[in-house]
């Protein structure tokens, strides 16, 4: 197995906050890899850099061999590489179809002239997409909240939506910021389990962002990168994590 | 007093929505043919109008409401026009639906730019001025009407491009400051560039403006057919409303084709998330400069509209006002909802212009409002109609905007129907076991939501 995400000394400072500090990481092409640290450690800001949201001062991110350094968001998603927000940032005033009938790379509606000139095509299409939404819709067993507004779903349901969302753009890798965050216990091994049976069915490679290591140390996580400030500082497979003595400092303090 | 008791104080008579406003509308065909009496016909068919408004009925989606909302408003417009035809009021009401009109495409432009996009554009009066000095010029100089307003639109819309080209990478509120300036700017250019001045067969004037403005289709009127097939009370202005409302209806299709389609819903997330969106693949700028020229089109022909209403324009026609006028329109009508730019541009003008009809120094109103100022500061002016219109305006915008934020007619959810795929209804979801267990804090605040 190759690596498909390759990161090589890579800074972000926010003034004096050292948000990422010379950080190298690899993470293998179809694995599920976990990233945790403690809050304000850096997770999110890498992955806001990963994805183009912020420029990174130095370094190189390679994505399957093409540099994401300099790129726009909208590029790095057409490369396969999507991500979700710490704050699911549903679009509110849409409906949960709406919602995920917009991420699907090349629509033909996207071009002004064709919703005038070959509407039928059009047409088509969007049945493809609302088809394919709900065959994802029924995956999540939320088929039921297709037609709802955004902001009438609860926290559980809004992380589902959130993840049917991203599942609409073919993507190859999925940069999952805390997807549990804010959910119940209950609904966070459920939407682990989905998360798992989504990974394999589609032959994704993941990388989730957590902060609570147990939920983490699971058989089902092939790697765990342990964050803190703004470097990694362990990383294995989630038994060999869990020994190791830099980590127990990280979270549990000297 | 909050519109929930209004709510309870209606369920008694409370029936269903299209029985309901089947009635109304009978009742306001009736009022207006069988009622001599013209004031009263005009509040009993307002009447039946707002208890259409009023109803609440679940039963129906947000469209169908809408749609007889929009129907009953206009209705109950053109029927005014019917009772007011042999008063002297009749020619308030052609100007107001000139007026109308020009509003109704003003609201149009910024329903694509704000209401789908989310572009802050305060902007609207330099769009209108590109299309209104473009149109007039080009036809005072002799080519066609038509051609003339063509080039208009466009013109409006490429200069609507390169602004947002040079400028929309600022942040909302910054951008909104600028375009107010942008329009001060072309205006004050106006004042002074001897070659934005014209008449036709002259172009040396020594005061800004463009004057005699050939008006559309006036051989055409003037060829007599037309008014032997009309009304009797048919006359050249009535017939440019007729136009513009020709125009409008073209630029509704249009921007209605653009709303509910991917194209709109991608704008929609641009104005929900613009980083989400770009985030999900999408090149926001590039859209958001093609929706401001989109927006130029429409306010540009709203400039023509403009140019051939008062067939002199001067600087003086394109202060920021108009600009607060077209937002205050649509706010009233529903942002994202481009029925509603009708409704909004419908309510709107009247209001402005009822309140112009108080502009008698010697009305009751009037003396009472000007002794009020003169017993509370004995050196002020006498109170002026142009003031008082402000304060019309601004307090029923200031209304609708703590009581009724998304407008007369609210913004419709886009749910595609497609064969074999029945969804339920949005609000009408019967929960699954295992979600409803889940879910910690379920809301259900779509309930006490109102139109009125
Ligand atoms: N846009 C920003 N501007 C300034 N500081 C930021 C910004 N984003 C994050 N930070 C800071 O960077 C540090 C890391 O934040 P973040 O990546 O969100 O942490 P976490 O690991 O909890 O996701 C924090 O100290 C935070 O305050
Ligand atoms: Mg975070």
């Amino acid at each position: 197995m190759s690596n498909i995400l390759e990161i090589k000394n890579l800074y972000k400072y926010f003034g004096g906050i050292r948000a990422i500090d010379n950080l190298s990481m690899q993470v293998r092409e179809n694995s599920l890899t976990a990233l945790i640290g403690p809050n304000g450690c850096g997770k999110s800001t890498l992955f806001n850099v990963i994805s183009g949201v912020l420029k990174a001062d130095s370094g190189s991110i390679k994505f399957n061999g093409t540099e994401l350094i300099g790129l726009q968001p909208n590029e790095i998603n057409h490369l396969g590489l999507s991500r979700t927000f710490q704050d699911t940032k549903l679009f509110q005033n849409l409906t949960v179809v709406e919602n995920m009938m917009l991420p699907p790379k090349h629509q033909k509606g996207e071009k002004l002239i064709n919703i005038f000139k070959s509407k039928e095509k059009v047409d088509e299409m969007e049945t493809e997409l609302l088809d394919k939404a709900l065959d994802i819709l029924d995956l999540l067993e939320i088929r039921h909240m297709g037609y709802e507004y955004t902001k009438n779903l609860s926290g559980g349901q809004s992380k589902l939506v959130d993840l049917a969302r991203i599942l609409m753009s073919d993507p190859k890798m999925l940069l999952l910021d805390e997807p549990t965050a804010g959910v119940n216990p209950a609904l966070t091994e459920k939407l682990f389990q989905k998360i798992f049976e989504m990974k394999n069915k589609l032959n994704l490679t993941v990388m989730i962002i957590e902060h609570d290591m147990d939920v983490i140390m699971r058989d089902e996580v092939d790697y765990v990168f342990v964050s803190n400030l703004g470097n990694i500082v362990a990383q294995g497979i989630p038994k060999e994590v869990q020994k190791n003595k830099d980590v127990i400092e990280a979270y549990l303090g000297k | 007093m909050s519109k929930l008791s209004i709510n309870k104080i209606l369920d008694p008579i409370r029936i269903d929505y299209k029985i309901a406003s089947s009635i109304s509308f009978a009742i306001m065909i009736l009022f207006t043919f069988a009622i001599k009496n013209t004031l009263l016909a005009i509040i009993l068919n307002a009447i039946a109008l707002v208890y259409i408004y009023i109803q609440n009925d679940q039963n129906y989606t947000e469209k169908t409401v809408n749609n007889i909302k929009l129907l009953a408003t206009v209705t109950n417009f053109l029927l005014a026009f019917i009772i007011l035809k042999d008063t002297p009021y009749s020619l308030f009401m052609v100007e107001a639906l000139l007026f109308i009109v020009f509003y109704t495409l003003l609201a149009l432009s910024l329903n694509v730019g704000n209401g789908l996009t989310g572009i802050v554009n305060f902007g609207v009066v330099a769009q209108v001025t590109v299309g209104a000095v473009v149109t007039g010029l080009l036809s005072v100089r002799g080519m066609p009407i038509f051609f003339a307003f063509i080039w208009g639109i466009l013109g409006a819309a490429i200069f609507s491009g390169l602004i947002a080209m040079t400028t929309l990478r600022l942040k909302d509120d910054y951008f909104a400051i600028v375009s107010i300036t942008i329009g001060e700017i072309f205006r004050q250019f106006l004042n002074t560039e001897p070659s934005l001045r014209a008449r036709p067969g002259s172009n040396k004037l020594t005061t800004p403006g463009i004057l005699d403005i050939p008006q559309p289709l006036a051989g055409f009127y003037n060829s007599t057919l037309i008014n032997i097939a009309f009304f009797d009370w048919m006359n050249y202005r009535l017939f440019l409303g007729f136009i513009g409302a020709f125009i409008v209806l073209i630029a509704l299709l249009i921007v209605n084709v653009i709303y509910y389609s991917p194209y709109g819903r991608l704008l929609k997330s641009i104005r929900e998330d613009e980083l989400v969106t770009n985030v999900y693949g999408k090149e926001v700028f590039k859209y958001k400069v093609i929706i401001m020229m989109i927006s130029g089109l429409i306010a540009g022909a709203g400039g023509a509209m403009l140019a051939w209403i008062f067939l002199v324009i001067t600087p003086e026609n394109f202060l920021p006002l108009t600009t607060f006028f077209a937002w205050t329109a649509f706010i009233i009508g529903g942002r994202g909802n481009n029925k509603g730019m009708i409704v909004g541009s419908i309510i709107f003008v009247l209001l402005q212009r009822a309140s112009r009809l108080l502009d008698n120094a010697d009305s009751l109103f009037m003396r009472g409002l000007n002794s009020f100022v003169k017993f509370a500061n004995p050196e002020a002016p006498s109170v002026s109609i142009s003031y008082l219109q402000l304060i019309v305006v601004g307090a029923v915008l200031i209304l609708f905007l703590r009581f009724s934020p998304r407008g007369m007619l609210p913004e419709e959810a886009y749910r595609p129907e497609i064969r074999g795929k029945k969804l339920p209804r949005a609000g009408s979801q019967a929960k699954s076991v295992q979600t409803e267990e889940l879910d910690n804090n379920a809301q259900t605040n779509n309930k006490g939501d109102n139109n009125l």
